[in-house]
């Protein structure tokens, strides 16, 4: 069963084509990379499938209906420099936040298990300790996880994640990285990351994306589809290090939306 | 001031004014610090100056017409916004300049001796009457009530909007009732320090408030303490060296803020350098 479908989609950002015919069909219990350079389109593709931005035209399914009625089912774990850092708001606060997801009334209030779930999400990515330090408080990696649990407590049927390792170290890497390879197993994981080296142990399928799909396949990436993608020579083997190539090259026909 | 306060029923109504607009200050000027809308709420201010011109070209309570032209002025701000590409400070700009310019012309047209517009622009606690008295109670019944009851999901909309969309928390409805709040509490604190002076009053107890704590409840009500300690300290120096009162309840409040600043500044600096052993 495909748990999300996306067929045909083309999204504009004023007269600038953003993405252009995707064809993506991600399986239930998936961990799917995105892997593109920067402007490639990564993040409005998780945006779209989030409903935070309409396509011009073709259609997102998720979980069998249209992206807008899907929320609270998607759990979000954005970048980290999208958000109100300086927040008066503890680590327990920001994370029972995600319990809103079940229950959008604007006159909610949280309930004794919401709490709990929220606690039993802070437990799982180690941060139960951290629950009454404030956010701005933080270490990048704390927050990652802060922001990772706060879309647990939603209770999602898919995590989407928009590089969460970003500016975190290795060690915190690791852990994250392998903690959702543990999530997975009753999740289906989406993640965009510039992390080509790393991710490719943990993740069932990978896709690679410059504002079309050139790849959606297996793991075994070769230099020739990343020079292609990100259209110069990318080093597979380092880990961390940016892949910040803007050059802008050529659709080659044949290469896109291909099915696992 | 004291006696005066017994005596005289003026006095009374300047201190239960400073009391209401404290606490509508406290509760939105903690908001609209946490999400950027300071000079929305300058904008929204000064647009209700066209009202009140508005309130002496028809004969009804200027108040009134402010509150009219504020709430117009916020929920026109955020549709434009919406519809159109035009960034939010080019509307504000906008909406400011020609809410006063609106209100200079209904005051010219208004026949007979022109009005005195300076207790609209400066405040005057003094000369607050019964009915600002009712209208200031009523609005911030309205603010309480709406805060309190959206309380956690506008904290998460305060905290990151786009995860408050992805909930499905209706972001627009939060965001038009928010503008409006603001449009309530602009229309309560003009009779008190008036609408040039507003944004200091709105944003230096929770600026001070931020200071000491990291919890947005805790925010709100010392921010609300604050506010009462400053009109109230503003009014008392005001009555007593005969100046207008507007301008000693900002001139204090901001005096306060510099000097626990500087205070809080030099405390970090000696704990940081007794930390660094010699």
């Amino acid at each position: 069963m495909n748990i999300i479908e996306i067929n045909k989609l083309n999204v504009f950002y004023g007269q600038n084509c953003a993405l252009s015919d995707i064809q993506l069909h991600i399986p239930d219990k998936d961990f799917l990379a995105i892997i593109g350079p920067n402007g490639g389109g990564k993040s409005t593709l998780l945006k779209s499938m989030l409903g935070l931005i309409s396509p011009a035209s073709g259609s997102i399914k998720i979980l069998g209906t249209i992206a807008e009625k899907a929320a609270g089912n998607i759990g979000y774990v954005p970048q980290y420099s999208q958000f109100n850092r300086n927040f008066p708001a503890n680590v327990l606060d920001v994370v029972v936040m995600g319990r809103l997801a079940n229950n959008p009334s604007l006159l909610y209030r949280y309930q004794q298990a919401d709490f709990e779930i929220a606690l039993n999400c802070m437990r799982q990515l180690e941060i139960e300790h951290l629950q009454n330090q404030q956010v701005g408080n933080l270490s990048g990696g704390q927050i990652q996880r802060v922001l990772i649990a706060r879309a647990l407590a939603m209770q999602p049927r898919i995590l989407l994640l928009d590089e969460p390792t970003a500016s975190v170290d290795s060690t915190s890497k690791t852990h994250i990285y392998s903690l959702l390879e543990k999530l997975n197993q009753e999740l289906t994981i989406v993640i965009v990351t510039h992390d080509i080296g790393a991710i490719s142990s943990y993740v069932k399928h990978i896709a690679c994306l410059n504002k079309t799909l050139y790849y959606h396949g297996d793991t075994e990436l070769n230099d020739s589809l990343l020079q292609k993608v990100y259209g110069c020579p990318v080093d597979l083997i380092a880990h961390g290090v940016p892949h910040r190539i803007l050059r802008a090259h050529p659709i080659i026909n044949g290469q896109q939306g291909g099915q696992p | 001031m004291i006696d005066s306060i017994f005596r005289y029923t003026f006095m009374q109504n300047a201190i239960l004014s400073a009391i209401l607009a404290s606490i509508a200050c406290g509760i939105i000027g903690t908001i609209i610090i946490e999400k950027k809308l300071v000079m929305m709420s300058g904008g929204i201010a000064h647009t209700a100056f066209g009202g009140v011109g508005l309130g002496y070209f028809l004969h009804i309570e200027p108040i009134l017409g402010a509150l009219l032209f504020s709430i117009a002025a916020s929920v026109g701000i955020v549709t434009i916004k919406r519809n159109t590409t035009t960034s939010a400070d080019i509307l504000i700009a906008m909406f400011w300049s020609v809410g006063m310019s609106l209100g200079i012309i209904f005051v010219a047209l208004t026949p007979g001796y022109p009005p005195d517009m300076s207790s609209y622009l400066f405040g005057d606690i003094l000369t607050v009457s019964q009915t600002d008295l009712i209208v200031m109670l009523f609005l911030n019944i309205v603010i309480i009530a709406a805060v309190f009851l959206c309380y956690p999901v506008l904290k998460s909309y305060l905290f990151d909007e786009e995860f408050a969309k992805i909930s499905g928390i209706n972001v627009r409805y939060l965001e038009n009732l928010l503008y409006v709040l603001i449009a309530l509490t602009i229309v309560i604190i003009i009779r008190v320090v008036g609408i040039i002076l507003i944004l200091a009053l709105l944003c230096t107890p929770p600026a001070i408030a931020k200071q000491y704590t990291h919890n947005l409840t805790k925010i709100i009500f010392s921010s609300i303490l604050l506010g009462i300690c400053f009109c109230i300290i503003g009014l008392w120096i005001s009555y007593s060296f005969q100046l207008a009162s507007g301008v000693c309840i900002i001139l204090f409040s901001v005096l306060s803020y510099i000097v626990i600043s500087i205070l809080k500044n030099m405390k970090m600096h000696t704990i940081k350098k007794q930390s660094i052993p010699s």
